[in-house]
């Protein structure tokens, strides 16, 4: 039996062996979940610090092929059947319904969810092949047929939504559900305008005389960029930009004046608030003040010359068309404008197709063409992307009456075409394929995230690292997937 | 313990009988399947011999500093040296197995065998030593000490290379050497050696060399490479299917013929497909890759392999931060083209900014400036001599520009321009062929120059490997219509009189109109020439005409007085809440409706009769009532069924007037909008009030059948 003196030693050294135990043992659980960290989480040691959530830098991450974008988005949904995607099977299976297994449980819209049947109907125009590469293009667009060896058509494009407002706000803001960004915000943000006395992000809207969907603010939002990154809408008409002039009675000096004190005042205020707000403010009131120059000189279509007006077609000398919108992206984007954005509404043709098909691909096909080739001899089309296309495709079978020369398309998610010009795309290709049906894409399909990371990619922006922090998370314009298409790179 | 060693010695001489003569026949030798199993084990077997002898090393060279028994120091080491060589012996037979199986010819092979070879009996040797001297003394004699540290080094030497038969050649540094990639360079690119033999080197030579030819294929010399390993030539045509190569490499990875093996780094898609190209366009071991036709995949794997092209590495420094960021202005931008690179981008906006400094203060950065914008810019001769000092300029834009022919002399002397655009400019054919001289040139344009196209045909013909854009030319075949030409003021009404101005966007457009509702054309219509007054209800027929264009389309707008101004009105019923405009003013606002009939112009009532009331404070005569009605069969909008017009000295004594039943068109010839002409005459009217009633329901034969119909008014005239 031992003493307690004894036992006292003997526990003495069971506490310091418990302790080395635990010790050890509570060093080797810490070590162990250290290194599982690191292998979960990449670079948790390599000291980088993961991308950084200040401002973007301003500058290309890598160089890039091209400056600056004009987007000529055909809102409403063009129907790929009657632009690019021509399908002979269509006009031999006419009238016959769409086999289920091609269907393979495609959700449909409110509106033909009820038709009994979805008889195929082929296209009223007919297809011919140019170009180089043998492009099949619709009579209906003749002037983009002449071009084709300038345009990569992308006919494997496809998106998630089915309707109008989460299929555009997708395509310009990367989610169906708004108050994203919108990608001439994202731009502007990492790459900021090149010329400072007008915005990165212009909007010009033009009606067309079909069946329209409206387009609105969200769609050139800056979400929770700054708002110095929102796109400025300019109006048709004799003042593109509202509210830009002096008001009667004041001139130049004295505005210049106003804007200095008020810049004062607001300073103060940030001073006393950190409002990031106010300095966006104070940047706006410099820019405005600087385009009360820029804009009229950039904005007056009065001097073009004749050929010019030949080349996009007379209308383009009447403010608020399309043809005037393209000549005048040609000039913002001449200027500097990093991101132009052209709406043409009216392409959502769910019934009376050929016919409004007609008016409408007479409106923007002249100016379209002419656009790609006058910013290529200038010298342009290398270092500006010029993209074309709508918010998701049209289905193969009718909806509502079907007649030869008189049918609509629903709208269709899964395939649609779309082209892009200039700005480092290899030109005079064709990408993607779909089925027979245009209804499955077969080879090479591009999701809206995988074309918004190409797009980024051109300007040398790697869309993974363009990120921006809020909620609690880094955001970015592909959310979080995306690819880039390398194929269709030069 | 003695027996064991004693057994063990003796193992150990008869291991060393058998390798000797192993070495002695080796050619006539040959193993059966078990036996290769053994060889298999060496590389089990080789790592006992190494502890052994390390163990075996520290006790002999630093045992004396231990704090046991030096007898049993010598023991252990004896036992260690012992095992050591047994096991060593062992590894050399598994070793000699295993080399029989082929495939090990180069020196790397040899110095590994021999210096296995010399371990195990250099070993055995020691061992023997120990036992003659080392056991009787007291410390370990430094010749025995000298003896392990040779064996020491032995070991390392063999281990270093049967490692390098394993892994490479410069397996041990090579994470330090760096992966000495350097840069592809496309134009200059050979397929086989640049693009496809880097992917062999990386992934097949660990055991396809001189030193290690597994399943005697060779990958490392061309014509061994064409010969083929054991089973058969890589390749017999340019098929993929019946290449061996491609079989082997496209096996699923678990097949036991897949190359690489499993376990060893595998080709990646991209290097995959690129050696399939290669052998489908013909294995050919000269072909440049600019002989390759564009189309083939060829060139776009070697860029998703070995990286893009034009990562160009710049050869000149950096310019200074803060130099770059003063020259920035709202005027001028001056930024790297990308984050890190030296080389700097240019852009000038604002041709009033330009000022002479404007280029010259660039020459601070003259060295990195690669791009610049000059587009619209007022250049001067000064700026021409500036020119000349951006010596590294690749991109010039000189749009719209007094450029001229001296300028392409200043250009011509830039050594690296690739693009230059000049459209817009003063530049003629000699300038222009001054330019072609350029080395590096690839893409001029110059449209909308005085150069002409048979010219630019012919230059293009003579510098095939530039691309001389011309843009749109117009030729003047082709002819476009006329867009409409506009007619102002907006408004279709008017009260006394209305200044009618007549306009066309298109320059120079001559524009013929009528005015008493014929069809103009370009001989008997008046021209227009400024704006005229009409008094009177007018339809304003106007077309344009410019020679070189096809004539327009024809615009038409229909004008009425309305005279009589009401001092008050009253909708004596409310109209439908969506399209109540301003109220009973919008009725004799003056302003037309537009398209959109809920634009706030248009008053609209449905399936309810409109009842207005108008009351003149000085007694009137009138002659005739419009209603200006919206027409849009589809969407309801019907014109009135009935009209009643009663008229008085106040409401009680007012009386029918008139009462009329509009036509109703047939849907096909209905127009958009149309004013309803009521002849109702009165005198000393001082009250009128109109009842219009609309179709309830809208007659069958019609759009929409059986609905009680919509009214639209935007207009009530009164004279």
């Amino acid at each position: 039996m031992k003493k307690d003196g004894m036992l006292e030693k003997e526990v003495e050294q069971a506490r310091l062996y418990e302790n080395r135990r635990q010790f050890l043992s509570r060093l080797s659980i810490g070590i162990g979940s250290a290194a599982l960290g690191s292998l979960l989480i990449p670079d948790l040691f390599s000291g980088k610090g993961g991308d950084s959530d200040g401002p973007a830098p301003g500058i290309p991450h890598f160089a890039p092929k091209a400056k600056r974008v004009i987007y000529l988005f055909q809102s409403g949904g063009v129907s790929q059947l009657e632009s690019f995607d021509g399908k002979p099977k269509l006009r031999e299976m006419m009238g016959q319904d769409l086999p289920e297994s091609v269907r393979g449980g495609q959700r449909l819209t409110g509106m033909t969810a009820g038709q009994a049947s979805f008889p195929l109907v082929g296209s009223y125009y007919d297809f011919a092949q140019y170009g180089k590469s043998g492009a099949w293009v619709s009579s209906a667009f003749p002037h983009m047929a002449k071009i084709v060896d300038d345009l990569c058509i992308i006919r494997s494009l496809h998106t998630d939504a089915i309707n109008h407002d989460p299929a555009i706000t997708f395509f310009q803001t990367g989610a169906q559900q708004g108050n994203r960004p919108s990608m001439g915000a994202w731009l502007s943000y990492g790459l900021g305008s090149e010329n400072q006395n007008l915005p990165a992000f212009c909007v010009l809207v033009s009606k067309g005389r079909g069946n329209g969907q409206g387009v609105y603010a969200k769609l050139w939002t800056n979400g929770f960029l700054d708002s110095v990154h929102q796109g400025v809408q300019l109006m048709g008409g004799p003042d593109p930009v509202l509210y830009l002039g002096n008001p009667p009675g004041t001139d130049k000096v004295s505005r210049r004046k106003l804007f200095d004190k008020l810049a004062e005042l607001n300073l103060l205020q940030f001073e006393a608030f950190g409002d990031p707000e106010i300095t966006a403010k104070v940047q706006q009131y410099e820019m405005a003040y600087r385009m009360q120059t820029s804009v009229p000189e950039v904005t007056d279509l009065s001097k073009e010359p004749d050929h010019i007006v030949k080349l996009y077609g007379p209308d383009c000398l009447v403010p608020g068309t399309y043809a005037a919108n393209c000549l005048l992206a040609r000039k913002l984007s001449e200027n500097g404008v990093r991101f132009v954005q052209l709406y043409h509404q009216g392409w959502d043709q769910h019934g009376n197709l050929p016919n409004e098909m007609a008016t409408q691909a007479k409106d923007v096909d002249q100016a379209s063409a002419a656009l790609v080739t006058d910013l290529k001899q200038r010298g342009l089309l290398d270092e500006t992307l010029v993209i074309w296309g709508g918010e998701f495709g049209r289905t193969s079978y009718c909806q509502g009456r079907l007649e030869f020369n008189n049918y609509g398309r629903d709208h269709h998610p899964r395939c649609f075409s779309v082209w892009m010009a200039g700005g480092g795309i290899k030109p005079g290709i064709v990408y993607g394929e779909t089925d027979e049906f245009s209804y499955n894409i077969v080879k090479d399909p591009v999701h809206v995230h995988d074309f918004h990371a190409t797009i980024l990619h051109q300007l040398g922006l790697n869309h993974e690292k363009l990120t921006y922090r809020h909620l609690g998370r880094r955001y970015r314009l592909t959310d979080v997937a995306g690819t880039v298409v390398k194929d269709i790179l030069v | 313990m003695k027996s064991i060693h004693t057994a063990l010695l003796n193992l150990l001489i008869a291991f060393q009988v058998f390798i000797v003569f192993f070495l002695l026949f080796e050619s006539r030798i040959y193993v059966p399947a078990s036996l290769q199993v053994l060889g298999r084990a060496h590389p089990l077997l080789l790592h006992f011999p190494i502890v052994l002898l390390v163990l075996a090393w520290l006790l002999g060279c630093f045992g004396e500093k231990l704090d046991m028994g030096q007898a049993l120091v010598k023991q252990l080491v004896y036992t260690l040296l012992l095992l050591t060589a047994w096991s060593a012996a062992l590894t050399v037979v598994a070793g000699l197995f295993l080399s029989k199986e082929g495939g090990y010819e180069g020196p790397a092979f040899q110095w590994h065998k021999w210096t296995g070879v010399a371990l195990c009996f250099l070993s055995a040797g020691l061992l023997w030593y120990h036992e003659r001297t080392a056991v009787k003394r007291t410390k370990y004699p430094n010749l025995f000490r000298i003896g392990l540290s040779v064996l020491l080094v032995v070991l390392m030497m063999a281990g270093h290379f049967g490692a390098g038969l394993t892994h490479g050649a410069d397996y041990l540094f090579e994470p330090v050497r760096g992966k000495k990639q350097k840069a592809l360079d496309i134009e200059m690119a050979v397929v086989f050696p640049d693009l496809v033999y880097p992917i062999l080197e990386a992934k097949c030579l660990n055991c396809h060399s001189p030193n290690k030819a597994k399943g005697g294929l060779i990958l490392s010399d061309t014509t061994l490479m064409r010969q083929g390993g054991d089973s058969g030539p890589l390749w017999v045509s340019s098929s993929t299917e019946e290449s061996l190569l491609i079989q082997r490499l496209l096996l699923d990875i678990g097949h036991e013929h897949h190359m690489p093996p499993k376990g060893k780094p595998q080709l990646t898609d991209e290097e995959l497909a690129l050696v399939q190209a290669w052998v489908a366009s013909g294995a050919d071991f000269e072909v440049p890759l600019s002989s390759v036709p564009p189309d083939d995949p060829i060139h776009r794997l070697a860029v998703a392999v070995y990286g893009a092209p034009n990562t160009e590495a710049y050869d000149f420094p950096a310019a200074d931060a803060g130099t770059v960021a003063g020259l920035n202005s709202p005027y001028r931008v001056v930024k790297p083209i990308a984050l890190g690179m030296p080389a700097l981008t240019v852009g000038f906006y604002g041709k009033t900014a330009f000022t002479e400094q404007s280029l010259s203060e660039l020459t601070a950065v003259g060295l990195q400036v690669v791009s610049m914008s000059l587009s619209g810019m007022p250049l001067s001769e000064k700026d021409r001599q500036t020119l000349g000092n951006f010596t590294n300029l690749q991109e010039l834009i000189l749009n719209d520009t007094p450029v001229d022919d001296r300028w392409c002399e200043t250009l011509a002397a830039l050594p690296k321009l690739r693009t230059i655009s000049l459209s817009g400019t003063k530049v003629t054919e000699t300038g222009l062929a001054t330019l072609l001289a350029l080395p590096k040139l690839k893409q001029v344009y110059v449209w909308n120059t005085q150069v002409g196209t048979d010219v630019l045909e012919r230059l293009q013909q003579e510098h095939k490997n530039v691309t001389i854009e011309q843009g749109y030319r117009d030729d003047g075949q082709t002819i476009l219509p006329l867009n409409a030409p506009l007619i102002k003021p907006a408004s279709s009404f008017f009260e006394e009189r209305a200044t009618v101005t007549l306009s066309h966007p298109v320059a120079g457009v001559e524009l013929r109109y009528t005015l008493d509702g014929s069809e103009p054309d370009s001989t008997h219509a008046r021209l227009y020439k400024e704006p005229f007054t009409i008094d009177a209800a007018t339809v304003v027929r106007v077309k344009g005409y410019k020679s070189g264009w096809f004539s327009s389309a024809e615009t038409l707008k229909a004008f009425h007085p309305s005279a009589n101004r009401p001092d008050r009105l009253f909708l004596l019923g409310p109209p439908n809440p969506g399209y109540k405009g301003r109220g009973a003013v919008t009725l004799v606002d003056l302003v037309s409706g537009g398209d959109n009939h809920a634009d706030g112009k248009w008053l609209g009532f449905y399936g309810e009769p409109m009842n207005v009331s108008f009351h003149f404070d000085e007694a009137i005569h009138i002659d005739t009532i419009g209603i200006s009605v919206k027409q849009q069969y589809g969407s309801h909008i019907y014109p009135p069924k009935v009209i009643q017009v009663w008229g008085g000295a106040d409401s009680i004594g007012a009386r029918l007037l008139t009462r009329v039943q509009p036509i109703l068109e047939k849907p096909e010839k209905a127009p958009a909008s149309q004013l309803v002409s009521i002849p109702a005459v009165g005198d000393a009217i001082r009250y009128l009030r109109l009842v219009v009633e609309p179709f309830v329901p809208i007659p069958p034969g019609y759009p929409a059948e059986g609905n009680p119909a919509w009214i639209f008014v935007d207009e009530i005239t009164i004279n």
